[in-house]
């Protein structure tokens, strides 16, 4: 008996379905806007803190080595640096390595390229270049590096010129996720309401049809199974198209992202579709519980008959 | 057998609609109950179907005190009084015959035997050939009649018509007024709500005359006198 109640309210949810379509239409016009609505809030988030990200992956910090330390001493220092927490890489650039950089750097200059030829000896020192997990690692190894042993034989390190720029970045990527979560909620929520509301609107223009049922005895499962199965459809129907709709889109811009972030090399469709998995999911289950929400409260209020 | 002890019904503390109701009707019993708009007539059937609950007294179904009824029971209460308005009250997205099966459903029937009951419905109302149309593409006779046959899904013991031919032209009328008939000889207790002097005078059945929330007369074979 229970396959053959349900049967009967799922006919009547499909039935109601078509037959109000006009109303199913709307409902899920608003469902796939709110959708998308949210899914594209998201893909900015992901795309701005991917641009960050790779930002940050470019900072490195060099530590210049006086030019006596002998090529022993250097390696005993990076070995010594690369086993400290937060060390992403560290890179040894040779004493002659770093003369043939210094060259080409400033090969346009003749007059400086001419004065290091008149030396005898090789006036640039070896350089090591780290690379931390995360920006705020810098600090506490330029702190250990200031400190150590073989701190005598440092020259100098680019850590201050870079300090500024990490700030900045920490400050910007901190702000940037603010302000999206922001706005995000923001938009979340209006979606969630006009969500919340388009559906108390189609209950209540059939609010005659539910105080007729409820007139004829028809018990409370009959009445509001049918109602929230309905809701349901519109639900997974318009996710359904809001994910077909957003990937559409992002198909659509996928040629002309390559101009528009030429200066980061991620595809930015491909990082935006494997990471807005979870908040699709994330979205139908908050879309199912305020579809549910909306449809038990909505037909309780019209059915007190 | 229903019986009013007492009743009484007032709303928001002063308007009295119904005073001191003392009335019995028995099973099987065909009786008419007229009097002016708004003298109480509707408001008699509402306390029957526990739409509204009475202010003091005792409404008693075979034994059954529904005034106590509990929120659950009422859909039972309802599918054993059915009633029947001059609005019709059909569902407009189902079919004449869908809006007769949604009662079969809500009542537990299935299968072949309630699809022979609601071809059989469909016989005794004549409109087998109206079956797939809906309550839009009806007059105003045809959708009063799928009421009927879907008031007829539930077998129910009381019948109520509220009005049942206030939208109705005269031969509409007649054939309702026989259709209720033909149910009261099935057994069905018929509870005819109207103002209609012509009906109530045509039928020669029992008639209660409710004048401003009170019972003025309860004659057995009476004359619409108001």
């Amino acid at each position: 008996m229970f396959f053959v109640t349900f049967a009967r309210l799922l006919k009547y949810a499909i039935q109601g379905f078509f037959r109000n379509f006009w109303l199913s239409f709307v409902c899920i016009t608003t469902m796939v806007l709110a959708f998308v609505l949210v899914n594209v809030l998201g893909g900015i988030g992901i795309v701005s803190n991917d641009v960050v990200d790779s930002v940050k992956n470019k900072i490195d910090v060099s530590i210049y080595i006086k030019n006596n330390a002998t090529e022993d001493q250097i390696f005993a220092i990076k070995n010594e640096i690369s086993g400290l927490r937060g060390v992403k890489s560290i890179t040894y650039i040779s004493k002659k390595e770093a003369l043939e950089n210094f060259k080409k750097r400033h090969d346009s200059n003749s007059l400086l390229l001419n004065s290091l030829n008149e030396l005898d000896t090789n006036p640039i020192g070896a350089t090591l270049i780290i690379k931390a997990d995360s920006t705020d690692d810098y600090s506490y190894i330029l702190g250990y590096v200031s400190k150590f042993q073989y701190s005598s034989l440092i020259e100098d390190t680019n850590y201050t010129d870079n300090k500024v720029i990490i700030s900045k970045m920490n400050s910007f990527n901190v702000t940037i996720s603010k302000g999206i979560l922001l706005v995000g909620l923001f938009f979340g929520f209006i979606s969630a309401i006009t969500v919340l509301n388009t559906l108390r609107i189609t209950i209540y223009s059939r609010r005659r049809e539910i105080e007729i049922m409820r007139f004829l005895g028809a018990s409370w499962s009959f009445i509001k199974v049918p109602f929230i199965l309905e809701a349901i459809f519109y639900l997974i129907i318009g996710w359904v198209l809001s994910i077909v709709l957003y990937y559409s889109i992002l198909l659509f811009i996928a040629p002309y992202s390559s101009i528009f972030f030429s200066f980061y090399q991620s595809d930015i469709v491909k990082l935006i579709m494997s990471n807005s998995i979870g908040t699709i999911i994330v979205e139908l289950i908050i879309g199912f519980v305020i579809t549910i929400f909306a449809s038990i409260i909505s037909i309780r209020k019209y059915a007190k008959v | 057998m229903i019986e009013f002890k007492n009743i009484s019904k007032v709303y928001n503390g002063s308007v009295n609609v119904l005073k001191d109701i003392n009335l019995s009707i028995a099973n099987g019993e065909y009786i008419c109950i007229i009097g002016r708009s708004g003298s109480g007539k509707t408001t008699l059937a509402k306390l029957m179907t526990a739409e509204e609950k009475p202010t003091s007294g005792v409404i008693t179904i075979d034994d059954w005190d529904i005034t106590k009824i509990k929120k659950k029971d009422i859909p039972s209460l309802r599918r054993q009084i059915a009633v029947i308005f001059q609005d019709f009250r059909l569902l407009p997205k189902k079919t004449a015959k869908e809006n007769i099966s949604f009662a079969c459903e809500i009542s537990g029937d299935f299968g072949s035997k309630m699809s022979a009951k609601i071809d059989q419905l469909l016989q005794v109302v004549g409109l087998r050939d109206k079956a797939n149309n809906y309550p839009f593409e009806l007059s105003g006779g045809e959708q009063q009649r799928v009421a009927i046959a879907r008031a007829l899904a539930f077998n129910p013991s009381i019948l109520i018509a509220d009005e049942p031919t206030g939208n109705l032209d005269s031969i509409n009328t007649e054939g309702i007024l026989t259709l209720l008939q033909d149910i009261n000889n099935m057994g069905t207790t018929v509870i005819l709500i109207t103002h209609d002097r012509e009906i109530v005078n045509s039928l020669n059945k029992r008639i209660v005359t409710i004048e401003d929330g009170r019972i003025a007369s309860d004659k057995s074979k009476g004359k619409y006198l108001i």
